[in-house]
């Protein structure tokens, strides 16, 4: 299986053309329409329920629209195989619970699997990309522990490395530091900022911390009742009132010099 | 590191060649033992001659003994550590498919089912046609099978539909409706309420060299996919979500194994009754070993199936004073042993 990203023309490209999606009765997504381009930080951010996991799980084809379509690089979602796919999408779910108790290092292998064919075994490349990997994402340390014995933010971690290992264009993060402490999100962050610049990759981030979200991503999507609120530059729309109107809370935002970014502070009750 | 290397590493290639060899002399231990004694060298001659095809060298083994090591014994001793072997297998598949350590080769209600087959057999006094207990058994099982895949094939996200929730779920309803079926069953049967509770209890008691060809083919079939569909195994045992992002098709994959694992448990159950405990038991003691990487642990569960099973058959057999039913034996001794674990922490 020949990879996309050699034939010139189809670079990582994902576009979202009138989508709406229904569980059941109530539309969860209303009429989406979205383009992600690479070398871009995307973050999405708005209130529980409003859609963000529903829209990354169209995204990467785990779900399929009621209507509209999604295309990436060009070509209907639906043409693609679940394994070409899971060459060019590296999901962090919000799911990190593992069962059974493989070792970090196994479950940082699985990222090689889409790489991998069927009967064969790792070789010198995946081994190598899977050490490096996990040496940028301090997960080295734990590497022949059981996954089951770590904490929640340690799991998180292995998660995101086996994410990495997938060596994708493409990488979304869905909550992906909601249990990690500050230190590692930030480390974990810088990893992903430098791929976006220095890769060309594109990432889609839900977050919950509009702050770091803020800093970090290039492009920000707020989302409201299934619809996109406001999506734009960062500077553009970290802006109080669309805040405010999306997630109902008295904000004040303004450059932060320290943090280099526009900040928002909230106001009690 | 289990990852990184071939499918059959040095360390499971061991286990493998030592379990075997085990196997092989409890086979022909358990067929010197019983209530006629045959010295372990005459097995192996017996054994040997038939299979060279030879059956006249050993004039010193009587005809008696003969008879009693290849048409009784022999059928009853490889169709009871075939069924042990495939039980553990399709334990080892349904507690990777259902992400659930505590699952067994029954939660789906696939003995529930075959149950159900084998009472309305019996009730319908079947059984003088010997064959048709184990096939209304088997139907029974596919059929329970084919209704909790309809009931649990549904959801809009393609990744969770057949997933663990809904599939133990609707095993838990379909289950259900079917005990309930099996004691109406035994209610009307009068008489024949001990044939069914007896067959329920399971056993190996005149098994022939039938099952033996039945449960060794399934067996091998089985061995085969399981293997071939290991890796992705392990990635679905992490979640549905994670597997199909990572690249396997979770709901394919889900189906064959999930056809798979239950047409073992259908094969044995049809063969040989309810066997609790080595499906559930013997995957966890494997794990223990081996770590929890299917390419390692399908291998190794079959060969420690094979020998659990076999090794409590022959106990029940030749050296309890009365022989009592596999299943209750199984229970009495798994059970214990899976608090053990249970309690040590291995399991969560």
């Amino acid at each position: 299986m020949k990879i996309k990203s050699s034939i010139p023309g189809t670079s990582p490209y994902i576009f979202l053309e009138n989508v709406s999606f229904a569980y059941e009765q109530e539309p969860v997504l209303r009429d989406i329409n979205l383009c992600f381009k690479p070398g871009k930080f995307y973050s999405i951010l708005g209130p529980n329920g409003c859609g963000k996991t529903t829209l990354l799980d169209l995204l990467i084809g785990h779900l399929t629209p009621d209507s509209g379509a999604v295309f990436l690089r060009g070509k209907p979602l639906d043409e693609w195989s679940r394994k070409e796919i899971a060459r060019t999408i590296a999901l962090v779910s919000q799911n990190y619970n593992i069962n059974f108790p493989f070792t970090v290092k196994e479950v940082v292998m699985m990222g090689r699997h889409p790489w991998i064919s069927r009967f064969s075994s790792p070789n010198a490349r995946d081994i190598h990309i899977v050490d490096s990997v996990m040496a940028r994402t301090d997960t080295l340390g734990f590497q022949d522990r059981k996954i089951t014995a770590l904490s929640g933010g340690e799991r998180q971690r292995c998660v995101f490395a086996r994410a990495l290992c997938q060596d994708t264009p493409i990488l979304f993060l869905d909550e992906a530091f909601s249990n990690m402490d500050i230190s590692h999100t930030l480390k974990l962050l810088n990893i992903v900022k430098e791929e976006v610049r220095n890769q060309n990759r594109t990432v889609i981030s839900v977050f919950h911390d509009i702050n770091l979200a803020a800093i970090w991503s290039d492009h920000l999507i707020f989302m409201k009742q299934g619809r996109v609120a406001a999506s734009g530059p960062t500077e553009a729309v970290m802006d109080a009132a669309i805040i405010e109107e999306v997630f109902q809370v008295k904000t004040r935002v303004a450059f932060n010099d320290y943090s280099q970014a526009k900040q928002a502070c909230f106001k009690a009750g | 590191m289990n990852w990184i290397q071939p499918c059959l590493p040095r360390k499971t290639g061991t286990i493998v060649c030592v379990l075997s060899v085990l196997l092989f002399a409890l086979v022909v231990l358990s067929a010197s033992l019983g209530y006629m004694k045959i010295d372990f060298s005459d097995v192996l001659k017996i054994i040997f001659s038939h299979v060279s095809g030879q059956e006249n060298t050993g004039i010193s083994i009587s005809q008696a003994s003969r008879v009693i090591v290849m048409d009784v014994r022999l059928p009853r001793i490889l169709t009871c550590a075939a069924v042990g072997a495939a039980l553990a297998l399709s334990g080892v598949i349904f507690q990777g498919i259902l992400l659930n350590p505590l699952a067994d080769p029954y939660t789906l209600g696939v003995s529930a089912g075959a149950a159900f087959g084998a009472c309305f057999a019996i009730l319908l006094n079947l059984g003088a046609a010997f064959v048709s207990v184990p096939l209304f058994a088997f139907a029974g099982a596919c059929f329970t099978l084919f209704f909790v895949i309809f009931l649990s094939y549904t959801g809009k996200n393609s990744a969770a539909v057949l997933s663990s929730n809904s599939l133990i779920l609707s095993g838990i309803i379909v289950a259900a409706i079917l005990s309930a079926g099996i004691s109406f069953l035994k209610y009307t049967a009068d008489e024949q309420v001990s044939i069914i509770i007896f067959w329920l209890m399971g056993s190996f008691a005149s098994k022939t060299w039938l099952d033996v060809g039945v449960t060794l083919l399934c067996l091998g079939a089985g061995l085969v996919v399981a293997m071939v569909f290991a890796r992705d195994l392990n990635l679905i045992s992490l979640g549905e979500r994670s597997a199909a992002s990572l690249g396997v098709d979770t709901r394919r994959v889900t189906l064959v194994l999930l056809v798979t694992g239950s047409m073992l448990a259908a094969v044995s159950v049809s063969v040989s009754g309810i066997i609790g405990f080595v499906g559930l038991l013997v995957p966890h003691m494997v794990r223990l070993f081996t770590g929890p990487d299917n390419r390692h642990l399908v291998p190794v569960s079959i060969f420690a199936g094979a020998l659990l099973l076999l090794g409590a058959d022959t106990i029940t057999r030749a050296i309890l004073p009365h022989e009592i039913p596999i299943g209750i034996l199984t229970a009495l001794i798994g059970g214990p042993v899976f608090c053990w674990i249970f309690k040590r922490g291995a399991i969560r």
